[in-house]
């Protein structure tokens, strides 16, 4: 593929999932229903994090600028604030991009090392914060935890490129997390205190990344044939 | 299960249009004064101002011919989560410094305390985020999806020359507006065949994981496959027809300034100076 | 003996009532369908097929009682769930693309008959049958990754996904647009095959009208939202003044037939297929 023809991909890919994400953001099926207080999850981010990964940071960037317009347009989102909407989400396509280009090619040992790392710092951050807010120290221990487990489990079964692609997933929703919520303390949103947006965090966030690791994995390996699962489950 | 013809009648911030002078103003001048007047509507730091723009906002919508349906359908969403919000400022909050009232204590109990000061921030500030929803309702009730990318495309024009991808940027926007509304009979086409094989019965449920998991998997999916199959399409298209880039492009549309543009113009950007010098 | 598994009254349906985009699809539909029964539904493109399919899988309910009766639930009945009635009426729709989601073949047919509690042996089984019905080798496809198939095979994938529930009745909706000449004679055998063995009732939306005379008992002719004409398919496919001015053409026999016999052949003019008129040729030359 020549430089024009990789050019047009990226403008016509942008502009679909720039659609998709629309549809996603302004529209019931973006909302999964999900056992948190909020009640459902969004997935309207998604196609930014599969822009990033299939064609690119700077496809990454534009899908996700488009989200952060939708968000604000949406009469659905009552924070109004440009800085805090639109802004932090310009990075989450371009995070999921350098995180899928970083992991795809790694090999299984340099994955679980980096697994072990990610816990054990997980983990040291957990008992500072158990030092002030015990119940929440705990929780994200155990949080920490069960995602290793079940990361290792699934590198054993030796998929690692849907490891990169679910890093990617994950890695991009909690930018969209962390740094919306981020964005909201320190621009003062009213109601949006520190406690308030750790909650929010930790309760939306979690299953936000899990879902949106579950669903870039199935997408891209289905659209693209990626991955070496080898039959049906039957 | 939602009716599948919801799917046309979204929030998508619907376009009324009613022929009204301001529907009538080029999309150009209506996104800078919406750039000007969000700006305003953030860093107003007088209640008054923020007020004022509130009620210049609220006089707006009949202004435009508005039916009631495009004010309320912009409010009612949102007025739930204001209201939390505001109460949670309102037990939690701070009190803006110079604003009337700051200080008077009207009730305490316990660790919360209610003064005059915060009951005034905290409407100051619903006062200010009402009005980003209304500016921004205003926008898309009075101006129509391909005007807004016309808009958009001819306001990012400039950056051709500084080597910048105006152009590609426009034809991205014009691209996902083409195939929003093809990909969204496409959507409902799926939610069809996938409700068709949805036999577990009994209520909806967000405890049921696994099932909410497949149902939205079995939406999500052949929306992208179709989405990618599009993207092999067009790209194929555009390639044949020799598409160069952006530039020397000629243009189909051509917008035109009137006298009003310049008006609502003015206004936006001395709206914008007295709030950043107040 | 009379047995209706679809009926249908007065039907009628508006998207985005109250709203000024207001559409209304559906102004007063009637069908009846008898268990076994093969029922063809016919209209120009617009006239509300779709719509009212719809109604007989349950996913629209009507706002009146007694307007949409399938399987003996009446519909409108707040209080009945419908799931389980979808189980029982099978939908396979225009465009295969659009209900295929798994990554596996094997997996998306099972999509439905997981839901239905079998054992894994008798999960593989169902699957296995539904493949096989619609021509798609067990082995060879089980395994094959859904969007990597051919147009063809998606659509029996699709078709074999909606088999897999064993339904009563069976809906095509434009099922067989884009087969070839072998694949759409194999879904006719299929469906001849459903109803022979198991009284399943087939509801054909289709403008093929060869296709359509070919299987079809009754034809109900839709347009615009309202049924203009319904009875026995020798009745109304051979009306060229009915079908004609609403876009719709007889079938090719049929026409042959009655030109045949405008020039003063002693043929019938309401036959329906290739085969009746040999025969009545046959018949009619002089030997």
């Amino acid at each position: 593929m020549d430089a024009q023809e990789r050019s047009i991909r990226r403008i016509v890919t942008a502009g679909l999932l720039l659609a998709i994400t629309l549809l996603l953001a302004l529209t019931p099926v973006g909302f999964i229903p999900v056992p948190t207080p909020a009640g459902s999850a969004t997935i309207a981010h998604i196609p930014a994090i599969i822009g990033g990964i299939l064609e690119g940071p700077l496809v990454g960037l534009i899908v996700s600028l488009g989200f952060g317009f939708a968000s604000f347009l949406s009469p659905l989102v009552p924070i109004k604030d440009p800085l805090v909407i639109i802004l932090p989400r310009l990075a989450i396509g371009v995070v999921a991009a350098l995180v899928y280009f970083g992991l795809r090619r790694a090999s299984r040992p340099v994955l679980m090392t980096i697994l072990l790392v990610l816990l054990a710092a997980v983990l040291w951050a957990a008992y500072v914060v158990s030092q002030s807010v015990l119940w929440l120290g705990i929780a994200i221990a155990v949080v920490a935890l069960g995602a290793t487990t079940y990361g290792l489990l699934w590198l054993r079964k030796g998929d690692t490129q849907a490891v990169g692609l679910a890093a990617a997933g994950v890695a991009g929703s909690l930018t969209n997390t962390v740094l919306v919520l981020g964005a909201a303390v320190l621009r003062q949103v009213p109601g949006v205190t520190s406690e308030v947006a750790l909650s929010i965090g930790l309760m939306q966030g979690i299953p936000e990344a899990v879902i949106s690791a579950i669903v870039v994995v199935a997408v891209v390996s289905a659209v693209r044939q990626i991955g070496g699962k080898r039959g049906s489950r039957l | 299960m939602a009716s599948t013809a919801s799917l046309r009648n979204t929030s998508l911030g619907r376009y009324w249009p009613t022929g009204s002078g301001i529907h009538a103003l080029d999309p150009r001048s209506k996104l800078l004064v919406v750039l000007f007047l969000t700006v305003a509507i953030v860093v107003a730091g007088r209640w008054w101002l923020t007020v004022g723009l509130l009620a210049a906002l609220l006089l707006l919508f009949p202004l435009s011919r508005l039916p009631r349906a495009a004010l309320s359908g912009a409010l009612r969403p949102v007025l739930p989560v204001l209201m939390l919000l505001a109460l949670f400022q309102l037990l939690f909050g701070l009190e803006p410094a110079g604003s009337p009232g700051a200080g008077v204590v009207l009730w305490t109990a316990g660790r919360f305390s209610l003064t005059l000061g915060r009951i005034v921030g905290v409407l100051v500030s619903l006062a200010r985020l009402l009005s980003l929803v209304l500016l921004v309702s205003l926008l898309t009730a009075t101006t129509s999806p391909s005007a807004l990318v016309s808009g958009l495309e001819m306001l990012l024009r400039p950056l051709n020359h500084l080597r910048l991808p105006g152009h590609e940027l426009a034809l991205t926007g014009a691209i996902a507006l083409r195939f929003l509304p093809i990909l969204g009979e496409e959507l409902e086409s799926v939610q069809r065949a996938q409700l068709a094989r949805d036999i577990t019965g009994g209520p909806e449920s967000r405890w049921q994981i696994a099932r909410n998991a497949r149902r939205t998997a079995a939406l999500i999916v052949p929306l992208f496959a179709d989405a990618f199959r599009r993207v092999d399409q067009l790209s194929t298209a555009m390639l044949a027809r020799c598409y160069q880039g952006g530039y020397g492009r000629t243009y189909y549309r051509h917008l035109r300034l009137s006298a009003g543009d310049y008006i609502a113009f003015g206004f936006g950007f001395v709206t914008l100076i007295v709030a950043l010098a107040i | 003996m009379r047995d209706p598994v679809i009926t249908l009254r007065h039907l009628a349906h508006t998207y985005l009532a109250d709203t000024p985009n207001a559409a209304p699809a559906l102004v007063d539909a009637n069908l009846t369908v008898q268990r076994g029964e093969i029922a063809a539904l016919i209209g120009p493109s617009g006239a509300g097929k779709s719509t009212l399919v719809s109604f007989i899988n349950g996913l629209l309910r009507p706002v009146e009682r007694l307007r949409a009766v399938i399987l003996g639930q009446d519909t409108a009945d707040r209080s009945i769930d419908l799931s389980a009635l979808r189980a029982r009426v099978g939908l396979a729709m225009q465009y295969p693309h659009q209900q295929l989601f798994e990554r596996f073949v094997g997996d998306d047919v099972a999509y439905g008959p997981r839901q239905l509690g079998l054992s894994r042996e008798e999960l593989r089984e169902r699957v296995r049958w539904a493949m096989e019905e619609v021509g798609l080798e067990f082995e060879a496809f089980v395994d094959r990754q859904t969007f990597t198939l051919s147009g063809g095979e998606m659509r029996r994938a699709a078709l074999a996904g909606v088999l897999a529930l064993r339904p009563e009745i069976l809906v095509l909706d434009e099922a067989t647009a884009g087969l070839d000449q072998v694949g759409r004679r194999q879904v006719h055998d299929l469906v001849r095959r459903l109803r022979r063995d198991q009284s399943v009732t087939v509801v054909l939306v289709s403008n093929e009208m060869d296709e359509v005379a070919e299987l079809a008992d009754s034809v109900m002719v839709l347009d615009q939202g309202r049924t203009v004409a319904s009875g026995p398919a020798r009745e109304i496919l051979t009306q060229a003044a009915l079908l004609e001015p609403r876009g719709l053409a007889l079938p090719e026999a049929t026409e042959v037939a009655q030109r045949l016999e405008a020039r003063g052949v002693a043929i019938a003019t309401d036959l329906l297929t290739p085969r009746e008129v040999e025969e009545a040729l046959w018949q009619a030359l002089p030997r």
